[in-house]
């Protein structure tokens, strides 16, 4: 092998005192450091380096200190489990809590005092029964049943305001057993 | 068992999984940390925030490195953010405990001195060297495990092994 230059054996000395050079390469960085001062000198200050760093450690804590982390690292692990199954108990409760919430809201604004429809089917009572009276008589509202058919789209063509899908709805919702019953 | 059986047992529900992998690393890591910032105080609360971020990723870690290099690089960023926050990088002082007795009173000064130089310019080099050369040095970690730990490529942290390597030994050779 070709005895290297002085920037390739630099090179070659690092990675001999890092890993170790076999063979034939390290056989010409030998040649080339029995020739050359300047990189006889760098290995000599590249390896004292290397120790120097190696043993630029302090020392071990010692037995309490371990003792220590390792009772102190569970305790951690144990309060973050802890911590995930409380934080995924109150992301359920909040859930519930959002969902409940947002149901209570649509059902205020719909069928509450806030749901602006309310009026319109307040406004529509007397028509409808108006037109009850006046299609089946008398008092035949009293025992209006959901499945009797009522020509809603007749029952709003008599008040121009109301739409025939707000009468529906009004004998829907005001005659329907069960909304009766909530 | 090893490292993978481990955490295949952790993500089945074993919990005590994870402490015989935080048995197996806690010392290594504790002393890697404690030769950066040179507290033990600071060594142990930043390995355990290392391990108690590792618990927690655990579940989402996709095994495409080693559980060892994976929570080196939790380590490392760990210690980084809290260098960065502290403001300071490796403390210099020369302590006691790298005097060797059998040295004479001159060559225990010029140990002292060159010690001090050397953490100087190591706390001087740019960060991905020095934590190359700590990880390499330290830990005998390979290129492979610490490009893994850091990012990049083997060959490129062999670079930052070797330029670290040269910057030291400029500013430390002509030392006496």
């Amino acid at each position: 092998m070709k005895t290297p230059d002085c920037t390739e054996a630099q090179q070659w000395i690092v990675e001999d005192l890092d890993e170790g050079l076999v063979g034939d390469k390290r056989a010409a960085l030998e040649d080339h450091i029995r020739e050359c001062d300047s990189c006889r000198r760098m290995r000599e200050e590249t390896a004292r380096l290397f120790v120097t760093l190696a043993e630029d450690v302090p020392p071990d804590p010692g037995e309490e200190f371990w003792k220590e982390y390792d009772s102190s690292l569970e305790a951690l692990i144990l309060q973050s489990g802890r911590r995930e199954r409380s934080g995924i108990r109150w992301k359920i409760v909040a859930f519930a809590l959002a969902a409940g919430l947002a149901f209570l809201v649509v059902w205020v604004g719909y069928f509450g005092p806030l749901g602006d429809k309310s009026s319109t089917r307040e406004a529509a009572l007397p028509v409808v029964i108006e037109e009850l009276q006046r299609v089946y008589g008398p008092e035949s509202y009293e025992g209006f049943e959901p499945q009797v058919t009522v020509d809603t789209t007749l029952l709003a063509a008599n008040v121009p305001a109301l739409r025939s899908d707000t009468v529906a709805e009004w004998v829907a919702t005001e005659y329907d057993p069960l909304m009766l019953w909530l | 068992m090893d490292d993978a059986d481990l955490i295949r047992e952790f993500r089945n529900g074993n919990r005590e999984a994870f402490s015989a992998l935080a048995l197996k690393y806690s010392r290594p890591l504790t002393l890697f940390i404690l030769k950066i910032v040179r507290d033990e105080e600071e060594a142990k609360d930043l390995s355990q925030a290392s391990f108690l971020k590792a618990y927690q990723g655990l579940p989402r870690f996709f095994m495409d490195s080693s559980f060892k290099t994976w929570l080196y690089s939790i380590a490392l960023n760990t210690v980084k953010d809290h260098l960065r926050k502290k403001k300071l990088r490796l403390v210099t002082e020369i302590t006691d405990q790298f005097e060797d007795p059998t040295d004479s009173p001159a060559e225990q000064l010029e140990r002292a001195q060159y010690l001090k130089k050397m953490r100087e310019a190591v706390d001087r080099l740019p960060e991905k060297q020095r934590l190359t050369l700590q990880l390499r040095i330290y830990d005998g970690m390979d290129y492979k495990e610490i490009a893994e730990a850091l990012g990049g490529t083997a060959g490129a942290a062999r670079g930052n092994f070797f330029q670290a390597a040269k910057t030291l030994r400029e500013k430390l050779g002509s030392e006496p």
